[in-house]
């Protein structure tokens, strides 16, 4: 320990001794950003040298090696650093290294990567922020804080050295084989310059306590990552998003077996979750680069200084770390998993997403200023690191640092310090370093906070308030890496702990927690939801930034950001519902991957939480949820806010929903994850229009809802063109997001895309559907189809197949292209085709007549070959419409219709979100109507009616229709519409006797007329005959007409049904004959007819009767038969001789 | 019943109806096993003569001179064409067996026809049926011949 502590000291004083130049420099010039590389590698030799003394030789030629070697490579760098994910090569390498492991002592083991990563760790000191514009208030507040004397600074910072050491140690370790890799190798140069060899030394010796098993775990991360085959889930782990592989350390996992597994999967995970991994390394190097300040700053004021500040903001963390596990726990029952380690882990989240949004700015300049601050060793590794790695790489990593320090502060605060003051925004890792730049960054947190505060404009919901009053301090601390010291302190082996090794298990605490979080909630909702919450916090302050680009967050009305919010919920469900549609279903554990779905959730969610509740146009009203508020401002006349909280209910709601779905599904976003590669827009831009042509976007006003009171729909109702759901009025089946364009007749008319939303909605009134075409903001709302007025309607639509397009005319010439995805297209398509046809289908077509239309009470319906024709359960209040198939016959003797069966045509309820539609034939298809009557339990009357249809490969197959009536009489009706058993208006029953038997025969034997027809009707038990016909009275003949009638007709009865056999004869086609033994019988002739009538009820008959029917009826349709009506008296046959014939019988015998 | 053309044909076990639809009667006949019709449909009108004969303990009704038409295949003669021809225009088979009411073939034959029921009883109420009273002939023939 001591050795270690004096080799610090020295190497501090030393820098100390720099320190004022380094402080000249940083004061005097604004400028410092851009200090020359190569001069302070000079410096930095000199330093080097001084600080590394006690290191061996070997250490040395390393450094000055990797320095060459960074200097030369510098332009290389660029490219390969920049790459977020490790290329094959290094992998292997990676691989190797991780083979090669050294002993926990000397730890060769760290591979390029490794190195790399680690170097980014360093940046970590998010202090950067020395922007070039900014530069003056950081130097300011620097120059403030010097003057605070820091005196008691020296005694906190020795124990932040040791543990700066021990990182030392375990880094030069690596570090040497590091140095192999000269060329490419700028990162390693860096994190290995960082560590000094004699910290290795002391690290070896066990100064530390901690250290000892911090060191160890080391070794087996090496391990693990060249066992895992992925180099990468080292870098990851740093991250501690996603890294369980990493934990060695962890003793915390209360399921060992959870993280292991977790590792294998997480390769697969998200190129930003790689990413992450490789900052945290990089964080860790940072670290020991404070350290390396640390230590001059114990002599030094200024160190003092810094040392004092990171002290308050490490305490900051830390409560800032323990309300938030609180708050966690309560949340989650997983948290309980929580140790105290995990503390940091929750701060951290925050940060990578919001940094990662920020990063491209700050990092050049950041990087400079920290490399000039003074440290030896640092600043070659830091200059290569800022000039090598493309700018992203180094945000990337940035980030990350940023994040473990300022945790939750950071969240709030940077962000908005960022919107305000881009360039002190820049954190870097290298920073760190530098007190006075960490002080700089801090005054930029505190600044944009206290902006932010002052705004009106504060989207931070109450929770997150609190954070941000506490973000200034912390922000501080986070630099110093001091949230992960927190965490160390619980762990048993104390501070001495590496900060590497901590945060590996805060990742794994992470882990756990999700999992465990899984495992534990069973109610998805709620917990769900705020689990999710948790998980993308972090980007709340990115889309604080961004929402930012397009103007102040409160400039835009409530029902602006509301119509974004449902943007972004639409799309965000439509992505995730796609994702969880197509992952496979075994698959139990799977990665957690961050999608644009989950972004554009987070942006739902935090426009709903965030901006609304805090938004100045939105009066308050007090109540808890949105649905409170919503209720009491309906109640106090405000329609408006009214309005804007039911749809910010609503959506919530729907989140909720989704997210519970989603944790079923497995597909919550990563906790924490960058949203690097994301869309993280806010708003989406539109062309902008002239008034004519925009005013033609606005087309189809709803019709207002006359039952709707209150305020009148406002400018446009939100929920009426992009409904999130079901609404009172309509149903929603789908919204497609399309590329919508303008455009007139002239072909050179600018054709600006904008991206819309077009949403299937169906007037619950209607059977069509009609479309609702948005955009994200007011620009374009249409709305065509039914129930709208003054709007487009389906016969402006063109649809274009080839292209995926449909167009819509709008007026003045304008017309509106909608570019689809082809499966929108056809779904489209056959969704506008299916509507139409169902409507058609209750329509008469030309050649039927309504013959009844009755609305049922319930109704099922089964087909065998197309289980999805018709809902599988009982539909409530279907209608059931009967048409009559007529066909005209014109003849010389004039025109008359002939019946051609029925159709029946059975659709839902168009209250039913589903429209379907039956169709089927009653009647001409050769095959009696069979049917049955039936008694619900509930003593409804009933009828289940079989259909026999003939599928494609000539199968018959049974198809049933279970009909429930309101009233009895309905179903009479029914049937006896299908029966012709009703009389109509204008008919008269001319005869009704009983009937003995009625008996049909093929008339020609020859055509062998299978006798069994005549056997069937035998079998039956007749009851009576009626004769109906035209009532002359009501057409003013004489007498009805016999010939030519298209009312006259036989119906006669049976114990199990009905044959009703119409008469419409054309001119002498009437052929009667009576039996020469006097029988009361009648005989007829019958032309091969088509529209006899049977029905039967095949309950109860015999089983074979039906179709013996079939047959009977098969031969009707083909050949003339003869029908023998026996009656019981010759009065009785006289009668109905007289119905049917029109001849009153005078003498018979 | 007897159907004298230059011969006598003579059907026995015959169904008669006589049907009226506005004040047009008709005669339905149906034969069995009769070879020249199986049906007859054919207009009484009111200025026919009905004769009621009593002839050998018969009690019969002479329709004099009624205008009847035979089935197609009859009608048409001998030639072997011409039944041909009778069968595809339809009244043949089965159909020669039914009478049309509506229709109502024209007339192509004409001659008595005497038609004799078991009973008197019966005969009168045929003849009531008849659009004309039935002419008792009875004595007027006794004295004549």
């Amino acid at each position: 320990m001591v050795d270690a502590r004096e080799a610090a000291q020295d190497a501090a004083t030393k820098i100390m001794s720099k320190g004022s130049r380094w402080r000249t420099k940083m004061f005097a010039k604004e400028d410092m950003k851009q200090p020359e590389p190569r001069a302070t590698t000079q410096a930095d030799d000199d330093n080097v040298n001084a600080f590394l003394r006690p290191s061996t030789e070997k250490a040395q030629r390393q450094k000055e090696a990797a320095a060459a070697g960074f200097l030369a490579t510098r332009p290389r760098l660029n490219v390969d650093l920049a790459q977020r994910w490790p290329g094959a090569q290094d992998i292997v390498s990676s691989a190797a290294a991780a083979g090669r492991s050294p002993g926990p002592g000397g730890l060769k083991t760290g591979t390029r990567k490794k190195g790399l990563s680690v170097g980014f760790v360093r940046a970590v000191p998010e202090i950067i922020g020395h922007g070039g514009d900014e530069c003056d208030e950081p130097a300011a507040e620097v120059s403030r804080r010097k003057k605070t004397a820091n005196g008691a600074a020296a005694s906190s910072l020795q124990p932040q050295k040791q543990q700066d050491d021990a990182h030392l140690g375990t880094r030069i370790g690596r570090s040497p084989s590091q140095t192999e890799q000269r060329n490419s190798l700028t990162r390693t140069l860096t994190s290995r310059g960082e560590m000094s060899p004699p910290l290795q030394m002391k690290l070896e010796m066990g100064r530390i306590n901690s250290y000892a098993p911090a060191s160890p775990p080391q070794p087996l991360r090496m391990g693990r990552m060249g066992l895992g085959e992925r180099p990468r889930a080292l870098a990851r782990a740093p991250t501690g998003f996603d890294a369980l592989e990493i934990d060695p350390h962890d003793s915390n996992n209360a399921s060992p077996v959870l993280a292991r597994q977790t590792p294998n999967v997480e390769p697969t995970l998200h190129p930003d979750d790689e990413n992450s991994r490789p900052k945290f390394m990089a964080r860790t190097q940072t670290g020991l680069h404070g350290y390396g300040d640390n230590e001059p700053s114990r002599s030094d004021s200024f160190t003092a200084r810094v040392k004092q500040k990171m002290r308050a903001e490490e305490g900051m963390a830390l409560h800032d770390g323990a309300r938030r596990i609180d708050s966690k726990r309560d949340s989650d029952s997983s948290m309980q998993s929580l140790d105290p380690f995990q503390v940091g882990t929750p701060p951290t989240s925050h940060h990578p997403s919001l940094l990662a949004g920020r990063t491209p700015p700050r990092a050049p300049h950041l990087m400079y200023s920290a490399s000039l601050p003074t440290r030896p060793e640092a600043e070659d590794p830091q200059r290569s690191r800022v000039e090598c790695p493309s700018p992203v790489r180094r945000t990337i990593p940035l980030q990350d640092h940023a994040r473990p320090s300022s945790a939750s502060s950071q969240y709030a605060g940077a962000p908005t310090s960022y919107i305000q003051a881009p360039p002190a925004t820049e954190y870097d890792p290298f920073s760190t370093n530098t007190t006075s730049f960490q002080q700089v960054p801090s005054q930029s947190d505190r600044a944009p906070i206290s902006a932010a505060s002052q705004n009106p404009v504060l989207a931070i919901p109450p929770h997150f308030e609190q954070r941000t009053l506490q973000s200034p301090p912390s922000p501080a601390a986070p630099r110093i890496q001091v949230p992960l010291q927190p965490e160390e302190l619980h762990l048993p082996a104390g501070p001495p702990m590496t900060q590497l090794p901590s945060r590996p298990r805060q990742e794994v605490a992470d882990k756990t927690q999700a999992p465990l979080a899984r495992s534990d909630t069973r109610s998805i909702g709620e917990a769900a939801f705020k689990d999710f919450a948790e998980r993308i916090t972090h980007m709340r302050g990115i889309f604080e930034l961004t929402a930012q680009l397009g103007g102040r967050l409160h400039t835009r009305t409530p029902m602006q950001w509301l119509r974004v919010a449902t943007w972004w919920f639409l799309s965000g469900r439509a992505g995730m519902e796609s994702l969880i549609r197509s992952r496979p279903q075994s698959a139990e554990s799977q990665p957690e991957r961050l999608t644009q779905a989950h972004v554009d959730l987070a942006k739902v969610l935090w426009i709903t939480t965030e901006v609304l509740p805090n938004h100045p146009g939105l009066r308050q009203y007090g109540g808890q949820s949105p649905d409170d508020q919503a209720l009491l401002a309906r109640q106090a006349g405000d329609g408006a806010s009214a309005e804007v909280y039911e749809i910010q209910g609503s959506i919530l709601h729907y989140m909720k929903l989704l997210v519970g779905s989603m944790k079923k599904h497995q597909s919550l976003p990563p906790t924490q994850a960058l949203i690097q590669g994301q869309d993280q827009s806010i708003w989406t831009e539109y062309p902008q229009f002239a008034p004519d042509a925009a005013s033609v976007l606005q087309a189809g006003r709803p019709r207002s809802d006359p039952a709707r009171t209150g305020g009148a729909p406002p400018s446009f109702g939100l929920s009426q063109y992009i409904p999130l759901a079901d609404t009172k009025s309509d149903f929603c089946y789908f919204r497609m997001f399309v590329k919508a364009s303008m455009s007139t007749d002239d072909p050179n008319t600018d054709r600006a895309p904008m991206s819309a939303v077009m949403s299937i909605l169906r007037p619950k009134d209607q059977f069509q559907v009609k479309l609702s075409i948005c955009s994200q903001n007011d620009l374009l709302n249409i709305v065509l189809g039914p129930g709208v007025e003054a709007g487009p309607t389906w016969d402006d639509v063109n649809w274009k197949r080839q292209s995926n397009q449909i167009s819509i005319h709008l007026k003045h010439g304008f017309t509106l292209n909608l570019e689809l995805s082809e499966g929108d297209w056809r779904s489209l398509y056959s969704i506008v085709d299916h509507t139409n046809r169902v409507q058609n289908d209750l329509r008469e077509k030309r050649d039927e007549r309504l013959a009844c239309q009755l609305q049922l009470r319930e109704a099922t319906y089964k087909d065998p070959a197309h289980p999805g024709a018709f809902p599988p359960d009982r539909v409530p209040g279907c209608k059931l419409i009967i048409f009559e198939r007529i066909e005209r016959s014109s003849e010389g003797t004039g025109k008359r219709k002939l019946h051609r069966g029925y159709r029946v045509a059975l659709a839902t309820s168009q209250e039913n979100k589903q429209v379907s539609l039956i169709n089927h034939d009653i009647g001409t298809k050769q095959a009696p109507m069979n049917f049955e009557y039936v008694t619900e339990a509930d003593q409804a009357p009933a009828m289940r009616l079989y259909f026999r249809e003939e599928t494609a490969d000539k199968n018959m197959r049974m198809c049933t229709a279970h009909l429930v009536f309101l009233e009895r009489k309905d179903r009479n009706q029914l049937f006896g519409t299908l029966t012709s058993m009703n009389i109509a208006q204008g008919e008269a029953t001319f005869a009704q006797v009983p009937l003995k038997s009625f008996n049909i025969e093929s008339a020609d034997q020859a055509e062998g007329f299978g006798q069994r027809g005549s056997h069937v009707l035998g079998k039956l038990q007749w009851q009576e005959a009626k004769v109906i016909n035209q009532d002359p009275e009501a057409t003013g003949l004489e007498s009805a007409p016999t010939v030519m009638s298209e009312s006259l007709r036989i119906v006669s009865r049976h114990s199990a049904g009905i044959i009703a056999d119409r008469m419409n004869l054309g001119p002498g086609e009437l052929l009667v004959r009576l039996p020469i033994d006097g029988a009361p019988e009648l005989t007829l002739l019958r032309n091969a007819q088509q529209d006899l009538t049977v029905a039967i009820d095949g309950s109860r008959t015999e089983g074979d009767i039906p179709d013996a029917l079939a047959e009977l009826l098969r031969t009707l349709n083909a050949a003339s038969t003869i029908r023998k009506l026996t009656f019981n008296s010759f009065k009785d046959l006289h009668t109905f001789q007289l119905a049917v014939t029109g001849f009153e019988v005078k003498f018979d015998g | 019943m007897v159907v004298p053309i230059y011969k006598q044909w003579t059907a026995e076990m015959i169904r008669i109806q006589v049907v009226e639809q506005d004040n047009i009667v008709q005669l339905l006949a149906f034969f069995e096993d009769f070879s020249h019709a199986d049906a007859m449909n054919f207009q009484l009108r009111v200025t026919d003569t009905f004769e009621k004969t009593e002839k050998g303990g018969k009690f019969g009704l002479r329709l004099v001179d009624a205008k009847f038409a035979l089935p197609v295949e009859e009608r048409r003669g001998q030639g072997k064409m011409q039944k041909e021809e009778g069968r595809l225009t339809g009244w043949a088979g089965t159909k020669r067996k039914f009478v049309c009411l509506d229709e109502i073939e024209y007339p192509g034959e004409h001659d008595d026809i005497v038609i004799q029921f078991d009973s008197a009883e019966i005969r009168d109420t045929f003849a009531a049926a008849l659009p004309a009273a039935a002419v008792g002939r009875k004595f007027t023939v006794r004295r004549k011949m």
